[in-house]
């Protein structure tokens, strides 16, 4: 496999992390308010 | 008989002899052995209440000892007695723990086991278990690559079902939209579309790979975005599965890319000052979890109108840390599987049969919901299916071929004394006899009414309800699933 491609990939998979983390962050039950299978307003069962 | 020859041993050294004389194939078990032990402490912390012993101190206190065994093989992978008294350690507690709904704890409990058994079968043979690493290390690779195999058939088969494929109520959708939310695609139609077609394609190419070597890093790169960005839609735990893969996948690499792997992590921990890689790891880990709790503390005080419990903020600080420390780690092997390209096969080894009881278990274990046995812990987590009261939303199976009826009878309930039971009346779910059986006896002083086969059950206990007594078989190995009758089947675990 050319380097080029190599070089693609990786900075893809990156670029996929850096999503990730903003992704998870808007998500966090903390900020939507939501628990588990998307049940918001309610505390999850502990 | 020694499956593997010195020669061939030998061979597969020197494949990996890049100018290191000291790497052996079975340096691999060491990488394994940090995601083995990651993947644990993804798993154990998932229970939050056991940390604060609310489950009980013998509990907490197993939990905290497992965390501390893991932080051990973190910081000495090369000391193979403690992978693998970790492994007896969980699989144990698994046991006892029975009936265990969590399906990524079954797998795991399978590779533990596995992990006992090849590791006690060299030890029977008087071998020291460190002379015998290159034995157990490619016995432990077929294992880890057939559990793999047997997680992606089901998680594909037990999806082929109408309410699956509904975009309306699929889990691939409920997964998309809290995935896409943050850019306005949560609603597309396409896209809705797009991630139902797209959990086929990826986990049929994460089989196909399995098999053919070849194109191992196609598999294993498209399967590390996937189990990557699961946890982050936040819809349920999902850390502790991702992370199984992830080190399933460790296991079960070309030895050069797993080592390879292992060294590109050591090489970024010693970036930091510390005395090993190990010790850094850990150090990073727990620095991690500090700034994640106190940034989750912060953003709940700010987000004071919302109802958020402490289980949901330890929920957000781990999939902080997963987001960091996930994303790392797929980086790293992706790298580490690219440079190996292009990739030759070596031949297939001779293993020994009963290497392959422990993945064949697990598949026919994972028949039982169609046979009317447990319908948790099959590898159907999320898949929509349902096989309950002799009719399925599975378009191969309609009619499942019950050979025991545990699942015959639904009872769907409608009132109770319990406020947990009264959950399930209020969304209008339903429990199969066994299920509400057991729950009858185990709460003596609580009544429950239902509806089964017709006819109505109002205010049942002990005391006016005889329950069919359950053996001890039954009651280690039977769980179920609520039962939820509706149509669409809303996405749940």
């Amino acid at each position: 496999m050319a380097d080029s491609m190599k070089r693609l990939i990786v900075t893809g998979m990156s670029l996929v992390v850096v999503l990730g983390i903003f992704v998870a962050f808007s998500n966090l039950p903390v900020v939507t308010g939501c628990g588990f299978y998307g049940q918001c307003g309610a505390p999850d069962g502990e | 008989m020694r499956v593997y020859s010195p020669e061939w041993i030998s061979t597969a050294n020197q494949r990996l002899r890049s100018g290191d004389s000291a790497v052996k194939a079975s340096d691999g078990l060491s990488t394994f052995s940090v995601m083995w032990a990651l993947a644990l402490i993804f798993s154990v912390i998932s229970h939050f209440h056991t940390f604060t012993f609310r489950a009980g101190i013998g509990v907490g206190i197993l939990n905290y000892t497992v965390l501390i065994w893991c932080a051990a093989l973190i910081l000495q992978p090369r000391r193979l007695v403690l992978l693998v008294g970790l492994a007896a350690t969980m699989a144990a507690q698994y046991v006892w723990r029975l009936p265990v709904a969590s399906n990524n704890q079954t797998i795991a409990f399978f590779m533990n086991l596995a992990i006992v058994a090849v590791a006690g079968v060299a030890l029977l043979r008087n071998q020291p278990i460190e002379a015998a690493r290159d034995e157990i290390y490619e016995r432990l690779r077929i294992v880890a690559r057939l559990l793999l195999a047997v997680m992606y058939f089901y998680g594909i088969f037990h999806k082929i079902n109408t309410d699956f494929l509904d975009p309306n109520a699929s889990c691939a959708v409920a997964l998309y939209t809290k995935l896409t939310q943050a850019f306005g695609l949560g609603d597309s139609l396409i896209g809705r579309y797009g991630s139902i077609v797209s959990t086929f394609v990826v986990e049929g190419i994460a089989i196909y790979c399995l098999f053919k070597r070849q194109y191992f890093a196609i598999g294993l790169i498209i399967a590390l975005v996937f189990h990557y960005i699961i946890p982050i839609s936040a819809y349920s735990w999902y850390m502790d599965f991702s992370s199984l893969v992830f080190a399933l996948y460790a296991l079960s690499i070309p030895r050069e890319v797993s080592i390879a792997f292992y060294q590109k992590g050591a090489k970024l921990l010693k970036r930091f000052p510390s005395s090993s890689a190990g010790g850094m790891a850990i150090i990073a880990l727990t620095a991690l979890l500090f700034v994640a709790v106190l940034t989750a503390t912060g953003l709940r005080e700010q987000h004071g109108d919302l109802v958020i419990s402490d289980k949901m903020m330890w929920h957000s600080a781990w999939i902080m840390i997963w987001a960091v420390v996930g994303g790392v780690i797929m980086v790293l092997l992706t790298i580490a599987a690219l440079d190996a390209l292009p990739y030759r096969p070596q031949p297939a080894l001779p293993i020994p049969r009963w290497i392959y009881a422990f993945p064949a278990v697990l598949f026919i274990a994972c028949l039982s919901p169609y046979l009317g046995l447990k319908t948790e812990s099959s590898i159907a987590m999320f898949s929509n299916l349902h096989t309950e009261g002799a009719a399925s939303n599975h378009l191969l199976i309609p009619h499942p071929p019950y050979v025991a009826d545990y699942q015959r009878d639904v009872a769907m309930i409608t009132g109770s004394s319990s406020p947990r039971m009264q959950t399930f009346a209020n969304r209008e779910l339903g429990m199969v006899r066994y299920h509400l059986e057991r729950w009858i006896e185990q709460n003596p002083d609580k009544w429950v009414s239902f509806t089964m086969n017709g006819k109505h059950f109002e205010r049942v206990s002990t005391a006016n309800y005889a329950v069919e007594p359950a053996n001890w078989l039954e009651r280690k190995l039977l769980i179920f699933k609520p039962v939820d009758l509706s149509r669409p089947k809303v996405c749940t675990h």
